[in-house]
């Protein structure tokens, strides 16, 4: 006796360029997945914790004046697809609102966070529609002086 | 005196079935209605005998207790009928309450609550991880004058949550435990009750379980977050059907006519071709003693049947769980695929799993870990 729906999935055997798998909770407590592919931008964000400037009391012995005193280092990579229908659309834009987002890396999973901002999702007036975000990489550690 | 859940967090599966969805949304509201009545009302209605135009309260206490504890001039909260409020006590002899209020009709079965005399009236609710019994957090609540506490156990339970996934699975199906879980509650009550000469006491209502032993029926929980009814601009159903934040949408049965939903928001996945993927559902404890099986079947790209429909068993031993269910790889040739549950064999031999695709690991498992939990 069937005790659920018949789920359709469509399937795509051709190996996409560049290929990067996100998984993410969805808000049924499941988990949903894309394989975002072909262009993606790379982005390191850095910025200065704090700027130590010591006195100088001799311009002959300095070589320098302000030492930042560590450095915040983000990497962020922009995903997009395009060619999608309106159901994959609003699949995929669980993906904004989820709290545990993965990217796949081989085996490991890696937790990222989508960028947070405003999404256009779909035009009605379109039969297809492309959707782009941004993720954040874990912050990388950086040495301390 | 009585302290009982009179409404519970579950749905019936159909309207028609006794069986009910006692899974909900952990980022909803997980309302448990308790209710106080300190004693119950036969009737109310003009008894010549004691008022003739004021209604009079046939209790079921005994004659000395309400002589003992109410007195005339006393607040007390009536719900029969037409009765639904604070009234001022008149006059009182035996079991019979006469109220200061004008009589209104003839009113049934009810309760009344001595509010001035019973007081601090504080209920407890224990709440227990059905798997490991572990007490999770007790929770104090105070109903108010008409006697009702909604307890929301949802906050309590949230800090058991360990969102994970494990993408790379070795077996068809696995129970996502950091999602997902069972509870049950216990409850009771301590007050304070003061006698018509003033001798104050400290009163209690024992824990549930020698009171309500449904109680002690294990309910479910799913990191989800339901909507309002009526949002549907994101392809969510929330709450159509009247089953607000339970997931009775979402939960399969054995039951004909009962198609659950897989868990994900596409209305159709898609699945790349050498990339991890699986389908999330709920796998309920309906099916503690029959197997379920996935069906599968290849399509093409007009969805037309390619080849024969595969069936694999499931490990029935991630019973009670929301649970990821991995797919057979696609034949050649197929552009898609349909994918189904159905019920399998009985499972027999004492709950041991004895049929079926088991892996490495697993063979020794309970095929039914459920525990029934006795009153």
């Amino acid at each position: 006796m069937r005790v659920t729906e018949i789920k359709g999935i469509d399937y795509v055997d051709c190996t996409p360029e560049n290929p990067m798998q996100l998984f993410w909770l969805n808000p049924l407590a499941g988990f949903d997945t894309w394989v975002f592919s072909r262009r993606q931008e790379f982005t390191l964000s850095t910025s200065d914790k704090d700027i130590f400037e010591p006195i100088i009391n001799y311009l002959q012995l300095a070589n320098g004046i302000q030492t930042p005193l560590g450095k915040e280092a983000f990497m962020s990579i922009k995903l997009g697809y395009e060619g999608l229908n309106r159901q994959q659309v609003i699949g995929i834009s669980y993906l904004f609102t989820s709290q545990l987002v993965y990217v796949m890396q081989g085996i490991n999973q890696v937790v990222v966070s989508v960028r947070e901002g405003s999404y256009k999702l779909y035009d009605t007036g379109e039969s297809k529609h492309k959707i782009e975000f941004e993720i954040v990489l874990p912050r990388l550690y950086t040495v301390s002086l | 005196m009585s302290l009982l859940i009179t409404r519970r967090p579950e749905k019936r599966s159909l309207p028609s079935s006794p069986k009910l969805s006692r899974w909900t949304a952990l980022a909803n509201p997980y309302i448990f209605e308790i209710t106080r009545a300190d004693h119950a009302v036969l009737t109310v209605a003009i008894l010549p005998a004691y008022h003739p135009t004021f209604p009079t309260i046939s209790t079921n206490g005994a004659p000395g207790n309400i002589m003992q504890y109410v007195a005339a001039g006393d607040n007390i909260y009536l719900k029969s009928a037409m009765y639904d409020g604070i009234y001022l006590v008149h006059s009182v002899l035996g079991s019979f309450i006469t109220i200061n209020t004008p009589y209104i009709g003839v009113g049934g079965s009810g309760r009344i609550n001595l509010i001035d005399k019973i007081t601090n009236f504080k209920v407890y609710t224990e709440i227990y991880n059905a798997t490991s019994e572990v007490l999770i957090d007790t929770i104090y609540g105070k109903p108010d004058n008409t006697g009702l506490l909604m307890c929301d156990v949802s906050g309590a339970i949230r800090s058991t949550v360990k969102t994970k996934a494990v993408v790379a699975q070795p077996v068809i199906n696995r129970a996502n435990k950091g999602i997902s879980g069972g509870f049950h509650i216990a409850y009771g009550a301590t007050y304070t009750i003061e006698t018509n000469a003033g001798v104050v006491s400290q009163g209690s209502i024992a824990r549930v379980p020698s009171i309500d032993t449904k109680a002690r029926i294990r309910y479910y929980w799913a990191a989800a977050a339901l909507q309002v009814d009526g949002f549907v601009f994101l392809g969510i159903s929330g709450a159509i059907g009247g089953n607000g934040q339970n997931m009775n949408e979402y939960v399969p049965k054995n039951l004909d006519n009962k198609y659950a939903k897989f868990l994900t928001m596409f209305e159709r996945p898609t699945y790349f071709e050498g990339f991890p993927f699986f389908l999330s559902f709920i796998y309920d404890e309906d099916f503690k003693n029959i197997y379920l099986e996935r069906h599968q079947q290849d399509t093409d790209i007009n969805g037309a049947s390619v080849g024969a429909v595969t069936v694999t068993t499931l490990l029935n031993s991630e019973i009670n769980f929301v649970n990821q269910m991995n797919i057979r790889a696609v034949n050649g040739g197929a552009a898609g695929l349909d994918v189904w549950l159905e019920t399998g064999a009985v499972i027999t031999g004492g709950g041991l799993v004895t049929v079926g695709g088991i892996a490495d690991g697993f063979a020794s498992r309970f095929a039914a870990p459920y525990v029934a939990v006795s009153g």
